[in-house]
């Protein structure tokens, strides 16, 4: 069936036509002049949706990029101190190479310079700055964590290294712990080396590197009933430690009144004594020395006296100290936490003897430990110096090695920063690359459509305006 | 005479044909008007003297209005739909705006917001990146603002509008049914209804682009017409609608016959109470749940960390829950709050850490039962200020903090040995547990073979791991466990049968209670409409908690924020934070484009249904024209048909003469 179509109708069916056509015009326009397609959700609502989730997923890599870049840098510049300082330590094994024969004093002190020319650098290494924040003081950045390496290791860092988290990696160490980068590991056996007698204990120790045992006397006994006494300097001056029987005293009254006579010590040369000498040295055959109040000597008095001597450990110094109970294992912890196992059965002096962590090392400690020697050399014999550079190259190269394995760990982790940021990259300029698929306009097609429209707008406007060209009217007469 | 009758019959019905085709004519663009015709039917025949029978001549029956009711019905159903989406699309374009992505959007916030924090964790102390931060979340949090108090307001306008639609319907109500009467008092004086009934129709139409108008009630002139869901009834008298707010707030409709929550499914208010649903329920309500869940993420992440300052000694909320008084489920809380427990961590003058799990039960428990036990730990106490915001204070010397750090004692301890466990680092692990360590073998720390203690997890019943402490350990040096935790054991002895527990804490806060009271939060505001951030920290960026450790250099609270970005926050379709906002963005645009789309099938529709009308009832000038002409003829016609039977009649009266 045909339609009765009247002008009227034909009128606001042109009239709904422009319009439509106008809004369609308005829209390719408008994406020609943007060369956007989207403008707003609803003009094509899923591709949106991926415009958002592909702007946001380029942006992310861009800032992932960045934060790498923010890490390698951090990381290139602690890789380049370390390697430094791994470059120091092969100088310091040269030196201590050479070291080993050197034959007088003023040649050890050109080497004890330039080991403290090369813990000077170290100084500087262990407290370099990375655009305002320490590298070497794990988390804590904002604190300098070595006050002078060259003088005594004070850690002030932490033992937490800064990370960042990286998606695909892990946490990165950014902020390594000095400790982790310049003494290797924690615990181990305890060496000693010394005169007082003390060996090392059964326990594992702990804390790092080189260190030094104090054997301090604290007080004199003597048995018997020889009358005998300490003297007033015995308490600081006495250097024998031991049980009763370790130390002898050897008594002649020669008066057969307790008036004078001699004494010896542990069969050393006899010392004449009087009974006004209240604070005699005696000293025995390996220079150890007691101190004695003669004047209570027992009239008619010779024989043999053993001798108890108490004395303390300390391995800070003196700050913290443990009496000596003369056992096989007494454990001595100092005021940093760090723990020695010492075997004090057979300590018979005062002293001061070294204490080495065996298996692991400071390096800066190690290198004090050398230039320090250096300084001494003359208080070594040659059996004595032989095993200080052996004990010295043996840290060093402890050391160096352990340099190396941070250097390595920093090549692997910058290893990675470089294939996540190329992965990175990548996936960003996809990202892209799928966002101008998605949003941008496809000006063949807009083109072509925007003439078509203006066309059919043409063609609707010629025939509207023919509506009234055929009428009746034209026909009555 | 009869003949002068027939004649004169004929005149006066082409005089209406005339009139009628000029009266088409003159309406031709009318709209609502409906062409009509002009019915004519003959007289009947009677018989003359002589007994033949003859015409009578011709009558006008009736002026029909040509009509297709059932098309006139699909256009008033039409209409109604149409408008309907119109107003819905009204709406849903503003809410496509307030969304729509652009430079400075919440969409670019958002990503710059977790831009910032990646940058951040590279450097989490650098003062300007912190500042950064800040200020993107400040930006970020007035544009979550402008969105949520859009659609606040949008909802409003919507409110007021719906108030003048249902004045404007009640007012169409009442002149269909004063038409209804003028109607039926025209039709018993037997008077043309014609522009009376044209009229209604267009009444009836107008009234349809307010409310859905039920079409079986248009079948037949006479009965009532039923509208608005049933709510108007209009014959000569009708219901009346009224709007008026709801025991939730929400505008209510109700009818003069009692009958509430009505359901109006078409027209401009249908499309209202559409929109309104799309602003608090559909596309409002998904981006209040993503506001919201962002920020109580986001917030319960500032609040359980810690600043560039440490543990703090003085928290202030910067939210109120307004029905304080009332368990915390109903306390009026913006962000969700669930039960679990919250872990307080309190350092002593001497550095001396004590960790302690507040259990929190939202269903039973007030704000203040939560207060209270705050303030039964020792060296904090906390109140509740009238305006519902909490507030907590370290006693003078004490420090405290949500961080959750762990111990450095053991939380629960038998030891007969001599050697007390110091506990280290920071848990990394996913759920708070707590770990039970057992002394398998005793011996002397670091010195005896086969120190060795079990460590079992709690929560799961698995062991961790069995540790030797003695020969080989050294003592007083940190052993790590697993997930970030370490202990160490001092020079001494453990028995076998010691044991001592490990309280771990990775989530401080299970309940989202910090957040919904703003306390160390990142954001303030009690309403999404008021966001802003947190003045303690908007005036000092060192305020950003980003360590769990409170080194400068650690940002553990950075990587939380990494890894919430790239989390399926929303559970029902597994989306990320910036996956759920684009999926919010792309449905207003679905919303535009299908509302828009309905307007397009609709208005095609009509035109077809108009078309289909028109072409019964539209009026074509030429056709009218021809119509004229055709009773001009007849009008010539009968007029000559008079005058012959005048001049035979005359000539007939000259016979006589």
């Amino acid at each position: 069936m045909t339609l009765r179509i009247t002008p009227h109708r034909q009128f606001e069916i042109g009239q709904q036509r422009t319009s439509s056509q106008s809004a369609r015009l308005a829209q390719l326009r408008n994406q020609i002049s943007s060369g956007e397609r989207v403008h707003r959700p609803s003009d094509d609502p899923y591709a949106q949706k991926l415009i958002l989730t592909n702007q946001s997923a380029a942006s992310h890599f861009a800032a992932q990029s960045q934060a790498i870049n923010d890490v390698r840098s951090i990381l290139n510049e602690a890789h380049v101190q370390i390697r430094t300082g791994q470059q120091l330590a092969v100088n310091a094994r040269d030196i201590g190479l050479q070291a080993r024969q050197i034959n007088n004093q003023s040649e050890a002190e050109i080497f004890a310079l330039e080991l403290d020319g090369i813990l000077e650098t170290f100084d500087s290494i262990a407290n370099t700055k990375h655009e305002g924040r320490y590298l070497f003081a794990g988390a804590q950045i904002e604190s300098r964590p070595y006050n002078d390496v060259t003088q005594q290791t004070d850690y002030h860092g932490v033992s937490e290294s800064g990370s960042i988290r990286i998606a695909g990696a892990g946490h990165i160490k950014t902020y390594y712990s000095g400790e982790d980068v310049f003494s290797t590991g924690a615990g181990g056996t305890t060496a000693l080396r010394g005169t007082t007698g003390a060996t090392s204990g059964s326990g594992t120790a702990s804390g790092h590197g080189n260190g030094e045992l104090h054997v301090q006397h604290t007080s004199t006994s003597y048995d018997g009933v020889s009358g005998i006494q300490p003297g007033a300097g015995s308490l600081t001056g006495d250097s024998i430690i031991g049980q009763a029987g370790t130390h002898r005293l050897q008594i002649e009254d020669q008066s057969g009144s307790g008036l004078s006579g001699t004494i010896s010590l542990n069969g050393g040369e006899p010392v004449a004594f009087t009974n006004a000498d209240a604070d005699l040295q005696i000293t025995g055959p390996r220079g150890e020395v007691v101190f004695v109040n003669a004047t209570t000597i027992a009239p008619g008095f010779s024989g043999s006296v053993d001798i108890t001597a108490n004395g303390t450990l300390s391995m800070d110094g003196g700050q913290t100290v443990l009496p000596i109970d003369f056992s096989a294992n007494q454990t001595l912890v100092d005021e940093q936490g760090n723990v020695r196992h010492v075997n004090s059965q057979a300590i018979t002096q005062t002293g001061v003897d070294t204490v080495q962590l065996e298996g692991n090392s400071d390096i800066f400690e190690t290198l004090r430990s050398m230039r320090d020697d250096l300084f001494n050399y003359e208080d070594f014999n040659a059996t004595e110096w032989d095993a200080v550079v052996s004990d010295f190259l043996g840290d060093i190269e402890l050391a160096n090695d352990h340099l190396l394995k941070v250097v390595g760990e920093q090549s692997v982790d910058l290893q990675t920063l470089d294939r996540l940021q190329e992965r990175g990259d990548e996936l960003q300029l996809e990202a892209q690359k799928r966002l101008g698929d998605l949003q941008g306009t496809d000006f063949a097609e807009a083109v072509l459509q925007l003439q078509e429209e203006q066309n059919l707008t043409q063609y609707t406007f010629a025939t509207l305006s023919g509506v009234f060209e055929v009428s009746v009217l034209d026909f009555l007469r | 005479m009869s003949h002068i009758q027939v004649g004169v019959s004929a005149l006066r019905a082409a005089q209406i044909g005339l009139n009628n085709a000029s009266q088409n004519i003159a309406n031709a663009s009318t709209d609502g008007y409906h062409r009509q015709r002009v019915d004519l039917v003959a007289r009947r025949t009677y018989q003359t003297g002589d007994g033949s029978l003859t015409g009578g001549g011709v009558d006008v029956a009736q002026i029909t209005r040509l009509r297709n009711a059932t098309i006139e019905q699909a256009l008033t159903a039409n209409i109604s739909g149409r408008e309907a989406a119109q107003a819905q699309l009204a709406t849903l374009e503003q809410i496509e705006r307030a969304l729509t992505p652009s430079e400075g959007s919440i969409h670019s916030l958002v990503t710059e917001f977790f831009d910032r924090v990646e940058q951040l964790a590279a450097n989490p102390s650098e003062s300007v990146l912190r500042q950064e931060l800040v200020s993107t979340a400040s930006q970020l949090a007035e544009a979550i603002s402008q969105v949520a108090s859009g659609l606040e307001k949008f909802a409003g306008r919507i409110e007021n509008e719906t108030v003048v639609v249902v004045d404007e319907v009640n007012q169409l109500a009442k002149s269909i049914a004063e038409l209804n009467r003028n109607i039926r008092v025209a039709t018993a004086k037997g008077q043309s209804s014609n522009s009376l009934l044209d009229r209604r129709d267009q009444l009836v139409n107008e009234l349809a682009s307010y409310v859905d108008v039920d079409p079986t009630s248009l079948l037949n002139g006479s009965d009532p017409i039923v509208a608005a869901g049933g709510a108007l009834i209009i014959s000569e008298v009708t219901t009346v609608v009224s709007a008026h707010s709801g025991i939730d707030g929400r505008l209510q409709l109700a009818s003069s016959t009692g009958q509430t929550g009505i359901d109006i499914r078409g027209g401009k208010l249908g499309g209202l109470v559409e929109s309104s649903r799309a602003v608090t329920s559909s596309i409002g309500g998904d981006f209040g749940e993503w506001a919201r869940t962002l920020i109580r993420e986001i917030d319960t992440i500032q609040a359980t960390g810690l600043s560039l300052t440490g543990p703090a000694a003085f928290m202030a909320g910067t939210r109120r829950l307004t029905e304080f008084d009332q368990p915390l489920v109903t306390s009026g809380s913006m962000l969700e709050l669930s039960s679990g427990e919250l872990t307080i961590t309190v350092t002593d003058p001497s550095g001396q850490r004590t960790t302690t799990p507040i259990a929190v039960d939202i269903e039973t428990e007030t704000l203040q039962d939560i207060v209270n036990k705050l303030d039964a730990v020792s060296g904090v106490s906390a109140s509740i200020a009238d305006s519902g915001t909490v507030s907590l204070h370290a006693v003078s010397g004490f420090l405290f903090d949500f961080a959750g750090r762990t111990d450095q004692q053991p939380r629960t301890q038998s030891i007969a040995g001599t050697s007390v466990p110091t506990i280290s680092g920071t848990f990394l692990g996913d759920n708070n547990t707590a770990w039970d360590a057992e002394v398998i073998n005793g011996g002397e720390i670091g010195v005896s073979t086969d120190v060795v203690v079990r460590v079992t997890d709690s929560l799961t019943g698995k062991v961790v791991g069995e540790f030797d402490f003695g020969q080989g350990y050294a003592a007083n040096q940190t052993v790590e466990i697993a997930d970030g935790i370490g202990f160490s054991l001092p020079p001494g002895t453990l028995i076998a049968g010691d044991s001592f527990s490990i309280g771990l804490t990775t989530q401080p806060d299970e309940t989202g209670l910090l957040a919904s009271l703003g306390l160390q939060s990142l954001f303030s505001g009690s309403r999404l409409g008021e966001l802003g951030v947190n003045p303690a920290v908007a005036e000092s960026p060192e305020n950003l908690a980003v360590s769990r450790s409170g080194t400068f250099g650690e940002g553990r609270q950075l990587d939380r924020l990494i890894e919430l970005r790239n989390r399926s926050l929303f559970s029902s379709n597994s989306e990320s934070v910036e996956e759920r906002l684009a999926s919010i963005t792309a449905l207003s645009g679905t919303l535009v484009a299908s509302s828009q789309l309905e307007i397009d099938q609709r208005g095609a529709r009509q035109l077809q249904l108009e078309n289909t009308r028109d072409s019964i009832s539209g009026v074509d000038p030429n056709e009218e024209l021809l119509e004229m002409l055709q009773y001009q003829r007849a009008f010539q016609a009968a007029s000559r048909f008079v005058s012959s039977i005048d001049e035979t009649l005359d000539d007939l009266l000259r016979l006589i003469q």
